[in-house]
């Protein structure tokens, strides 16, 4: 039984081929930008505004308050990547209520793919902020020996991250796909509910964990590395 | 579940993109609303702040102005109220001071009717006295009376004291001219030759003595010698009682004067001029 997006493919050539994850993946950056645009058409800056207007207002002033309470510092850098790993698998997460729809975070290529950008993007933060030695200096911190770890400790809080998502999701669809023939009345809709609480909260998980190793990355703080343990748990 | 390396690479890129088309339509956008936003109500607010301080400055301002129109108009008011008391001492003083002037018109203009009133008659009763005087010795006249009259004269000369004595001797003695006996009645020889014996004893030398005779003289008796004078006659006795009435007459005005208590300057300086007369 094999309930992945990936499985499902639409159109093919070669090595190139048209999955629901990739077509999901569309649908729901199409979304995002197709609502952020018609929204942002006309913005006001009066404090009398559209009620999407201060939807997405209340959003994105809400991420940047919790990107500043992890940082403590000028979120504004942080917030379009964070952002908007946090928009796309809620929204991602939301839409798999929607019957034929299969959410792409339920894909490990999809949550991988994530994962890895978090994974060159702590780098890229901490070179942005400390500069190319500052940040590959911290590797050889506290002596040589502890390059390996360092190196091993990236690798794998990035296939954590990838996993954890993707499991969850994945794990969603599939509960939901089992009581459909085991009991196909009223408890899948339970799961659903949870399943979509599940998704939300997986959302800001994945996207307060690319935070918290972004910001240890960057200001060199362990305090990140507690919030990895809290949130694993 | 396996790893599919075009997905895989398809979803970075879509993810990536979907970070630069969200980046451009949703955060930089709302962030710069917000900011505009914000920054609009801190300048509403400050300028709110400013224009509270500029109303609290045009409050104090107005407090004070206020204040000073308050303290300036009790000035004024003072001010005026003194004036008028001043403006009132003033007019009352003139008032007083004309009340006072006519007064003292009143008083000397009834003071010169008295006066005038007095010299009338003061005048008229010497007058009066005098010629009823003159009647009455003209009537009595006589050879007695005459006689009564050379030896009181030629007593007077032997009572001269020495200064007069002296005096009527170097006028005597100074002069050619004859001494003039002049009387009111013709002196018979025997009389002249006693006035010249007297007079001779006087002046210890004969002079040459002529007699005259005028009615002027009311009953009495004048030497003449050189503009010097010695006389005797009823007509200086009444002359004296006419100055003495007058006399009284005038120390009669200056009791009433002075019982009447407040005569001016004027009045005083004037009655004292009239004593004085």
């Amino acid at each position: 039984m094999d309930i992945s997006p990936d499985s499902i493919i639409y159109w093919q050539w070669g090595a190139i081929k048209l999955s629901a994850t990739i077509l999901f993946s569309w649908v729901v950056m199409a979304l995002l930008v197709i609502i952020s645009w018609l929204v942002t058409r006309n913005l006001s800056v009066k404090p009398e505004m559209q009620r999407w207007q201060n939807l997405l207002e209340s959003i994105v002033e809400y991420t940047r308050s919790q990107i500043k309470e992890v940082v403590h510092q000028q979120p504004d850098q942080y917030l379009p990547f964070i952002g908007t790993l946090f928009l796309f698998i809620s929204l991602a997460n939301l839409l798999g209520l929607v019957p034929g729809f299969n959410p792409p975070t339920g894909s490990i290529n999809t949550t991988a793919a994530l994962a890895v950008c978090v994974f060159f993007a702590v780098p890229l933060y901490g070179i942005m902020q400390s500069g190319l030695k500052g940040y590959f200096n911290r590797y050889l911190q506290p002596t040589v020996f502890m390059l390996p770890f360092h190196i091993i400790g990236e690798l794998s809080r990035t296939l954590s991250l990838a996993v954890r998502l993707f499991g969850n999701i994945m794990s969603g669809t599939l509960i939901v796909a089992i009581l459909l023939s085991v009991t196909p009345l009223f408890l899948p809709i339970v799961m659903q509910l949870l399943g979509l609480l599940i998704g939300q909260i997986q959302a800001y998980i994945f996207a307060m964990l690319a935070l918290v190793y972004i910001a240890s990355g960057a200001s060199a703080q362990q305090k990140g590395e507690n919030h990895k343990d809290e949130e694993n748990q | 579940m396996q790893m599919d390396w075009f997905t895989f690479i398809a979803q970075v890129v879509n993810f990536l993109i979907i970070v630069v088309l969200l980046k451009r339509f949703l955060y930089d956008r709302i962030i710069t609303v917000m900011d505009k936003r914000e920054k609009r109500i801190s300048e509403r607010l400050q300028e709110a702040e400013e224009s509270r301080k500029q109303a609290e400055d045009e409050k104090d301002r107005f407090e004070e102005k206020s204040r000073d129109l308050d303290s300036q108009r009790q000035e004024r008011l003072k001010k005026a109220e003194e004036e008028a008391e001043a403006e009132r001492k003033q007019l009352v003083q003139q008032a007083r001071a004309e009340i006072e002037q006519q007064q003292a018109q009143w008083r000397e203009a009834l003071q010169q009717e008295q006066k005038a009133f007095m010299q009338e008659l003061r005048q008229s009763l010497g007058r009066q006295v005098y010629a009823l005087s003159r009647e009455l010795l003209q009537d009595l006249a006589n050879e007695d009376l005459e006689h009564r009259i050379i030896h009181v004269f030629i007593e007077r000369l032997q009572e001269l004291g020495d200064d007069e004595r002296d005096e009527i001797m170097s006028v005597v003695a100074d002069s050619d001219e004859p001494v003039m006996i002049r009387s009111s009645f013709e002196i018979i020889d025997e009389q002249r030759q006693a006035i010249k014996q007297a007079l001779a004893e006087l002046i210890k030398k004969n002079h040459e003595v002529q007699f005259d005779s005028s009615e002027d003289l009311i009953c009495g008796i004048e030497m003449r010698a050189n503009g010097r004078k010695l006389s005797w006659s009823v007509g200086g006795y009444l002359q004296n009682v006419e100055e003495r009435i007058s006399e009284v007459l005038k120390q009669e005005i200056a009791k009433e004067d002075s019982s009447s208590g407040k005569a001016d300057k004027n009045s005083k300086a004037s009655e004292k001029k009239r004593g004085t007369n």
